[in-house]
């Protein structure tokens, strides 16, 4: 079920209607209410993968209670071990076998792989919910969190419908605590919400979806483009993916404030850093945070020689980069993200610019401007790589850039008034969680003028319910 | 929790309301045009044809049955209802619809069959319906078809927004196709004035015929129903350019279809597949289609020949009862 599906506009005031007014009597009903909903919302793409996620969540649930019971033997690293064996073995299963086994048969086979691959469907969002479930039994065998015997608890927090196939990647420290307690409606954070789903919608289908005709358009026929096409093309890609994937946070975390649910920040107005370490505290922060928690931290951090520091940076964004998906893509994403780091990281400057951007001011200052577009350009040239289906596609792509003629510009204008009113919101609002926290506004007419207005823009661009890039992933 | 779902149900009613005043305008729009298709189906919805004849079929029954011409010979008061590029589902369902907005009972139908009756309609010329999708009887029927959402039929200005460019174009005159008052039509028929343009035929290997069951049946429904009503039907397969008909895989199969369907209704077949008509491309605008004149002296014939096998109505009994093939 899409966010931007009429399913789940009927979806979701039903389930809200009965969470709050049915099985609201105590935190059992409400999180076996949960579960339920957040089954029938992840079936309804595909039942049988029901039995993935639930088998995943049994077992990372099953492993906290034993590694707490056999908490000082070896034992619990056993099982420990184990039960990260077995989420990242499902994981690769589906996501990475036929990736191999095709890299193998073109090693040793001639390319001959037709009895090797499987052909397996990947199960949507399961690389968001392995983490989220590999992140519990973590914490918990480091004594960070008490495991829970609740196993509804447990189910609610793995499977919590609006972040369940594209996240954010919650942590079972901020999460599962929020299904521990009773539940009360707040109105201010239930009408944030609303708001939070609305900006998330625009930024979704009004801004990603029609940037989305361009690129494609663009990206397959690459070859037949001149120099200025394929820049326009490269920085729609950049803006769509954004829109894309924090439009799909800011619904998630939208709808679970609706259910009294907090979830972490996703993104911080990524295209206003100032260089690459920046962007990358603001660009998908869920899942950055946990590469930085899981793996960079235990390996050493940036608390290491010069040498480890390195490896730490390489294998970070490689891993990054490969959890996107099994193409190659995907890996000299992550490679090149760790070449624009590390000169950062070596040199101590990689926690230079922790405020916002223009902090107390309208504007940016001209070097701030510079700053700005600059990581803006780097990162485009990354979504090149990201987006193009093979590395040589990518160079290709990236060679006939210089060659420069008279752009393709059809529809571009609409999309160009698009893209400048969300950057111009995200601006003005940039120290706020979000485009449309409009709290500090007084007048009611005044907040419903906007609502509406976006709401008839959504009308006006709105092409049918386009799926969202991150479900791949 | 009060103040949050009254608020929210207001906001929402605000937009309904506004949502569904829209609607109505741009429906009211689509009323006023007296051009194809919704021209059509406009003077369905107003119900009041009071026709004796009916022509159904494709875009060949749209623009190749003039019924100023069979009014003028048989004395009667027909009706085209033939749709572009629809097949016999969609037909049927503008027939019902004809039917139940109590538009006159007709004596004769004029259905006009060709290779491409028994296929499926693939969702051409979709909007045509889309002003009259508030009908729930048409929505049931048509969404079978044409895959129209539950959304169509009962949020405002839902069904309008997949059409936004056309809907835009139709409302400020500017689309070709349905505003250009050339192509106002005369009781439902489309005079269309081309000249003759081979390129689609010289594209085209073989041409097959459509045998999907779910059309057979529902040709078979429709003509039981005329039965028990009473209401004689007769089958009639227009001119088409004899170059096109060389390239019909199996034409003796399609025939054979055809023959099966009408015998145990007793429905004739008037065939006008090789008149001499369809052997000049002066007559024709392409492979399929006649133009002006083609569709002139195709219903001046057509009329003619109603007339003498007593199959107009007026006469209590044709003249042959099996066989009628021309």
């Amino acid at each position: 079920m899409l966010f931007n599906s009429l399913e789940f506009a009927i979806f979701l005031p039903i389930v809200f209607l009965l969470y709050w007014f049915v099985f609201n009597r105590n935190v059992k009903g409400q999180n076996l209410f949960i579960v339920m909903a957040s089954y029938i919302f992840y079936g309804w793409w595909d039942w049988r993968f029901l039995f993935l996620i639930a088998f995943t969540s049994f077992c990372s649930w099953g492993s906290g209670l034993l590694i707490d019971k056999y908490r000082h033997h070896r034992t619990a690293t056993i099982i420990h071990i184990l039960n990260i064996v077995l989420n990242l073995g499902v994981l690769a299963l589906f996501k990475y076998y036929d990736f191999f086994a095709d890299s193998f048969a073109r090693l040793f086979l001639h390319g001959n792989s037709d009895k090797l691959l499987l052909h397996l469907i990947l199960p949507v969002g399961i690389s968001f919910y392995t983490f989220q479930a590999l992140s519990y039994s973590i914490d918990v065998y480091r004594q960070k969190l008490e495991p829970t015997r609740d196993i509804i608890q447990f189910f609610a927090f793995v499977s919590f419908f609006p972040q369940l196939v594209a996240g954010p990647i919650e942590r079972a420290t901020n999460l599962l605590p929020q299904f521990e307690k009773p539940r009360t409606f707040d109105y201010t954070q239930g009408v944030d919400g609303m708001r939070q789903i609305l900006w998330g919608l625009f930024k979704k289908v009004a801004v990603a979806d029609t940037c989305a005709v361009y690129v494609d358009l663009v990206f397959e026929n690459y070859q037949y483009q001149n120099g200025s096409t394929l820049i326009i093309a490269a920085i729609l890609f950049a803006i769509q993916i954004y829109g894309d994937f924090s439009g799909y946070s800011d619904i998630a975390i939208g709808t679970a404030k609706l259910f009294g649910i907090k979830l972490m920040r996703n993104f911080r107005n990524p295209y206003f850093s100032r260089d690459i370490a920046e962007f990358w505290r603001r660009w998908h922060i869920s899942l950055t945070t946990w590469f930085r928690d899981y793996v960079y931290i235990p390996l050493g951090g940036s608390r290491v020689s010069k040498g480890n520091i390195i490896r730490n940076t390489f294998i970070i964004f490689l891993l990054s980069g490969f959890w996107h998906g099994a193409n190659w893509t995907f890996i000299a994403w992550g490679t090149y993200h760790a070449f624009l780091f590390l000169p950062l990281i070596l040199t101590g400057k990689n926690r230079k610019y922790l405020n916002e951007v223009a902090e107390s001011r309208l504007l940016p200052s001209l070097k701030e401007t510079g700053q700005m577009l600059l990581t803006f350009i780097l990162v485009t040239i990354g979504w090149i790589i990201f987006r193009s289906d093979s590395i040589s596609q990518a160079w290709q792509y990236i060679t006939l850039i210089p060659h420069l003629g008279i752009p393709y510009t059809e529809g571009l204008l609409t999309n160009a008034l698009l893209i400048i009113g969300m950057f111009f919101v995200e601006w003005l609002q940039r120290t706020r969680e979000h485009g449309l926290d409009l709290q500090f506004l007084n007048s009611h007419i005044l907040k419903f003028s906007i609502y509406y207005i976006i709401i008839i823009i959504l009308f006006f661009v709105q092409k049918g319910a386009e799926s969202f890039i991150y479900f791949q992933f | 929790m009060k103040k949050f779902l009254l608020r929210t149900i207001l906001f929402f009613s605000i937009l309904y309301l506004l949502a569904w005043s829209v609607d109505i305008w741009i429906t009211h729009q689509f009323k006023k045009l007296e051009s194809s298709p919704f021209g059509n189906w406009n003077d369905i919805y107003s119900s009041d044809i009071q026709s004796d004849v009916l022509i159904m079929g494709s875009s060949r029954a749209y623009v190749q049955f003039n019924p100023r011409i069979l009014d003028s010979v048989l004395h009667v008061n027909s009706y085209n209802l033939g749709m572009n590029g629809r097949a016999v589902e969609s037909q049927v369902i503008k027939y019902h619809t004809y039917r139940r907005k109590h538009n006159a009972k007709p004596k004769l139908i004029l259905f006009e069959i060709y290779q491409g009756t028994l296929d499926t309609s693939n969702g051409f010329d979709r909007i045509q319906f889309v002003p009259y999708l508030k009908d729930p009887v048409l929505w049931n029927d048509i969404r079978k078809v044409d895959d129209f959402s539950w959304a169509d039929c009962f949020i405002p200005c839902w069904r309008y927004s997949h059409y936004k460019k056309d809907v835009t174009d139709i409302i400020m005159g500017k689309s070709v196709y349905y505003c250009d008052p050339r192509y106002t039509l005369y009781k439902g028929f489309c005079d269309f004035d081309k000249p003759w343009d081979g390129s689609r035929l010289a594209k085209i290997d073989t041409l097959h015929y459509s045998r999907i069951p779910s059309a057979i049946q529902e040709l078979n429904r429709f003509l039981q129903e005329c039965k028990e009503e009473d209401i004689r039907v007769v089958f009639v397969m227009a001119p088409y350019y004899v170059g096109a008909t060389q390239k019909i895989d199996d034409i003796d199969g399609m025939y054979n279809l055809f023959y099966s369907i009408t015998e145990p209704y007793q429905i004739p077949i008037m065939d006008y597949t090789y008149d001499p008509l369809s052997c000049d491309t002066a007559y024709f605008y392409n492979n399929t289609h006649l133009n002006r004149k083609g569709a002139t002296l195709f219903s001046l014939k057509l009329a003619h020949d109603l007339d003498s096998l007593h199959l107009a109505p007026g006469y209590a009994k044709p003249k042959y009862v099996r066989k009628y093939d021309l």
